[in-house]
């Protein structure tokens, strides 16, 4: 079963994926660029303000990538976790702090590798984990 | 400084809450009370025909402990739960008889102890159960019995305390922990566990001022 093997593999596909989509994210960033110029040979007034909040979205999404492959998994503790959350998150300054959308998603993220790893132990050793 | 005997209790909640607040002081009391959450979840796995195969304390104050057996519903339950009544129970002895604080710690003593021997199996783990105790013999060696039951008193309400904010840290938007576990496997929601500690941790607290003041009458 996939889920067993994913203590192992847990980083590969993060870092596969953050590969895969930035190709896609680069097309899109070109186009944006693209249409700027566009708009600005035609006229200044034209610029709308959905794509630069597309070009923000896209950045922060990469950030929140580089995120996720740069941080190790920490020791799970579901009753600590909040905590650990706002430190990190109070360490970080300001400019590059991913929206709570992001965190969410990192959270996500680590809470899906977590139960896997959790339950993989659980399968393999017959033993029941209580945090 | 002579304060009021019913005051006492509420000026102990007060200096409780105020040492969780220190930087460096609060720190071996959360492992404390993080070493009760454990420990309830593995006696109770004892006492529902499991056992436990090893707990882990971290310095941050998280905990896990491996069973195996036993009554899952019970054991997940008895985590947050247990830490309340260890706190209740320190404080309730301590508050009793001086020769009864006396024996209670010698008990707790023996819990850290063969905890130890039979359960810790990795060196942070045993660092900090060896932490708890020589904090619980220290207690018990340099202090006369009558600030042995105040200290215990204290002790038992930084355990409730620190069980009574706990199950808030579960209410993250993640689904994990012990209310997680028990919402799978009762389908009543995680927000109903913590609501259910919680209260109960405050009806504790309310009881044993009741307790206190009645003991000082």
């Amino acid at each position: 079963m996939q889920v067993n093997n994913s203590v192992n593999l847990t980083s590969q596909p993060v870092i596969g994926s953050g590969k895969n989509l930035s190709v896609p994210a680069q097309e899109q960033r070109t186009n944006a660029l693209a249409r700027e110029v566009l708009n600005s040979e035609e006229s200044q007034s034209q610029k709308s303000p959905p794509d630069i909040t597309t070009r923000q979205r896209l950045d922060i999404d990469e950030q929140a990538m580089a995120l996720i492959e740069r941080q190790p998994l920490p020791p799970y503790d579901s009753r600590n976790s909040s905590q650990q959350n706002y430190q990190q998150t109070s360490t970080q300054s300001g400019y590059d702090t991913p929206s709570s959308q992001n965190q969410l998603a990192v959270a996500a993220y680590q809470s899906v590798d977590a139960i896997a790893q959790r339950d993989s132990i659980q399968q393999i050793f017959g033993v029941d984990l209580f945090a | 400084m002579n304060f009021s005997p019913k005051y006492k209790f509420w000026l102990m909640l007060f200096t409780a809450i105020i040492i969780l607040q220190l930087p460096f002081i609060s720190i071996p009391f959360k492992w404390l009370e993080s070493y009760f959450h454990e420990i309830s979840h593995g006696l109770t796995a004892l006492l529902t025909g499991g056992s436990i195969v090893q707990i882990q304390l971290f310095p941050n104050g998280a905990g896990l402990c491996t069973t195996r057996g036993g009554s899952a519903f019970f054991i997940s339950l008895m985590g947050y739960g247990g830490a309340i009544l260890w706190g209740s129970l320190i404080f309730y002895l301590a508050s009793s008889h001086r020769k009864t604080a006396q024996i209670f710690s010698l008990l707790l003593i023996g819990l850290l102890a063969s905890s130890i021997l039979l359960w810790v199996r990795d060196l942070l783990t045993l660092f900090i159960v060896v932490v708890l105790l020589m904090l619980v013999i220290v207690q018990l060696k340099y202090s006369s019995q009558k600030h042995l039951q105040t200290l215990l008193q204290l002790t038992g309400l930084l355990v409730l305390i620190n069980s009574l904010m706990s199950p808030l840290y579960l209410l993250d938007g993640q689904a994990k922990g012990d209310g997680a576990a028990l919402a799978n496997m009762t389908f009543i929601p995680e927000i109903i566990w913590v609501v259910i500690w919680f209260s109960v941790a405050l009806f504790a607290t309310y009881r044993l001022s009741k307790l206190s003041l009645r003991s000082t009458r």
